[in-house]
């Protein structure tokens, strides 16, 4: 881990000692700055019982930049397109030095409890889930089991 | 040879010594040349030894003086009159550090004898961010009363150019000279910084409010050398006495930033600098009408906007000469200005009255169209839309990193063979690479390039942060996201 900085060090031993319950996040072997994630999904949610796999990368300049996230798994979500890129405003223009990995990913957690279909990424979800929720939430129930659980 | 050496270094080695611990009770039995200042204006250099009382201290000045030696006099510093049995090693004295001896006159106004007034006020003030009624419990062990002391930093920029302990200082206002005794105790930053605070009463000769209260001045100096020059105090720079974790890097750094939000956030030196250093590489800096081309905390919260700019030294000279440059640049366009264009000048010009043609006059004499930037002209800006041209005019002018690496690259272009070279320097591929894969925000104009994500944009531009749609290049709505979010 040399030249990794002290926070990502420490970061990382925390989010091994005391794990975010219903998330994972690994450090790849290669790379201390590249976390295999899964999240499973949110009890209650379209998402339940599914797992979740996300790429999260610490660019050069964390913690003065966000961590760039991306659901590997696919998704039936509105803030989430089909390349799995997130829309969370943390990840973006809000992002401050003073939050941290295991705040983004419970952000993203509540993000699948809670879609926001009127700040989408998937355009043609968020249209479903404001027309025809019970039918968009029938579709993402879909997705989990057919990309997110079994594997 | 070799003892003299020695004795250079000991005396060198006691005297960093005895700075690095802030000329705390260490005794040390080395001369320390200070200069002496009656109240008649007289200066003497008098040796004293850090080992010494003031009483010892006073002794030397009457002999040097010739006066003898039952005469009563009082040596003031920094605003306080020493009492006899204060310690040199406990004043944060220097070479060169100025006292003021004053004979004890019968009509001379005695303060409260209250015991403070006696002691330096190094050792008098706790730290100046527990202010008001905020004040903790005296401490009791001495490693914390010695913590809850007063820290002040300054940025010195000769010839130490960095972070270093500052000494406060006070003289009169009137007179502008030291020979000034505090009647008030500074509780707060605000009594050191805002003028008018704190009176004292001045005790030179030729001072015209001699004997009456007059207003103190405070004023810092860097610790680190002697005869240093006034330097301004970075008040932001605080002594982490809570050992407060750094919100970047969760270290307990020392000294510490502490922002100036409602929660005091705390960031450590080296996290601030890179915060500034980032930020300033994305150009967010916001350019604020009273405080200057500034940031906020790192967390984002409102009001917190640093207001003493110079805080920003602390990014090392060469980003902040940067900073400089960008803050002026920041200014000029948000006054409605231009940069000029040639490669190498980028003098901001504000033009008088709105006219299409500019004159670089106190730069580089170019003439060009305010328009596309291009040479001045006659007529319509040529072959191009006028979306493309303000468009190529802003990727020169612009604010950004694009228009600072097109200048450069135009320069390297231009060096060698000219006439060879002439062509590819006028066809200006950085620019019209710039042209090719950027298109300007719609509100500001700044050339923005889509690296990747949906057609949303938001304009980077500290200033502008306008939200629109790359399709479109109209404001972001409703309707964009409906049709085609994705493209």
């Amino acid at each position: 881990m040399a030249g990794l900085p002290r926070r990502i060090v420490k970061e990382t031993q925390r989010l091994m000692q005391e794990p975010v319950p219903g998330i994972s996040a690994i450090p790849d072997d290669s790379n201390a700055r590249y976390f295999h994630v899964v999240v499973a999904g949110p009890e209650g949610s379209p998402f339940e019982g599914g797992v979740f796999k996300l790429e999260l990368f610490l660019p050069e300049d964390y913690p003065m930049s966000a961590p760039k996230v991306r659901f590997i798994t696919k998704i039936y979500h509105p803030n989430i397109d089909k390349l799995g890129r997130i829309c969370l405003d943390i990840l973006k223009d809000k992002w401050s030095p003073a939050l941290q990995i295991r705040t983004v990913l419970l952000s993203i957690q509540a993000l699948l409890s809670a879609p926001n279909p009127d700040d989408p990424l998937a355009n043609d979800v968020a249209e479903l889930w404001k027309v025809n929720e019970v039918e968009a939430i029938r579709n993402a129930r879909d997705w989990t089991r057919t990309y997110a659980m079994g594997n | 040879m070799a003892a003299w050496l020695l004795r250079v270094w000991h005396w060198w080695g006691s005297w960093l010594y005895w700075l690095m611990w802030g000329g705390g009770s260490t005794a040390r039995t080395s001369g320390l040349p200070v200069t002496i200042r009656t109240e008649q204006g007289q200066n003497l250099s008098v040796h004293i030894q850090l080992t010494w009382d003031m009483r010892q201290v006073q002794s030397a000045v009457l002999a040097q003086l010739g006066l003898p030696a039952a005469t009563p006099i009082r040596l003031i510093l920094a605003g306080r009159r020493l009492a006899p049995e204060v310690r040199v090693g406990d004043c944060d004295l220097g070479a060169g550090t100025t006292l003021h001896a004053i004979r004890v006159l019968t009509h001379c106004p005695e303060q409260a004898d209250d015991g403070t007034q006696h002691r330096p006020l190094n050792q008098s003030l706790v730290d100046l961010e527990i202010s008001g009624g905020a004040r903790t419990q005296p401490a009791s062990s001495p490693e914390a009363q010695a913590r809850r002391l007063a820290h002040f930093y300054v940025y010195c920029d000769a010839p130490c150019h960095a972070l270093q302990p500052g000494k406060l200082r006070v003289r009169c206002a009137s007179c502008q000279d030291g020979g000034i005794v505090l009647a008030g105790e500074p509780t707060g930053w605000s009594d050191v910084l805002v003028p008018d605070r704190i009176q004292g009463t001045c005790n030179l000769a030729a001072c015209p409010t001699r004997g009456t209260l007059s207003w103190a001045r405070f004023y810092f100096k860097c610790a680190s050398h002697p005869a240093s020059e006034d330097t301004p105090p970075l008040y932001l720079i605080r002594s982490n006495l809570y050992d407060v974790p750094c919100l970047a890097c969760l270290d307990v750094g020392q000294p510490v930033v502490v922002f100036e939000c409602p929660e005091k956030h705390v960031s450590c030196v080296e996290c601030f600098q890179n915060y500034c250093r980032t930020r300033l590489n994305e150009r967010q800096f916001q350019l604020h009408p009273d405080h200057g081309y500034t940031l906020p905390c790192p967390v984002g919260c409102a009001d917190s906007l640093v207001r003493e700019t110079r805080h920003f030294k602390l990014i090392g000279d060469h980003d902040y000469e940067r900073y400089q440059r960008f803050g002026t640049e920041e200014f000029v366009l948000q006054s409605g200005g231009v940069l000029c264009p040639r490669p190498d000048c980028g003098m901001g010009i504000i033009m008088d009255e709105p006219c299409r043609r500019v004159v670089c006059e106190n730069g580089c004499g170019f003439a060009f169209c305010r328009d596309c930037l291009q040479g001045y002209h006659i007529g319509e800006c040529e072959a191009q839309t006028e979306t493309e041209c303000s468009n190529a005019a802003q990727s020169l002018m612009a604010v950004g990193e694009n228009a600072v690496r097109a200048r450069s690259d135009v320069r390297l272009m231009a060096v060698g063979e000219n006439a060879v070279r002439a062509r590819w320097v006028n066809a200006d591929p950085s620019s019209l690479a710039i042209q090719l894969t950027t298109k300007p925000c719609p509100k500001c104009r700044t050339p923005t390039e889509r690296s990747g994500g949906c057609m949303h944009m938001v304009c980077t531009k500290a200033a502008c942060g306008f939200h629109w749609c790359w399709i479109c290049q109209t404001e972001w709505t409703r309707d964009c996201m409906a049709s085609h979010w994705f493209g």
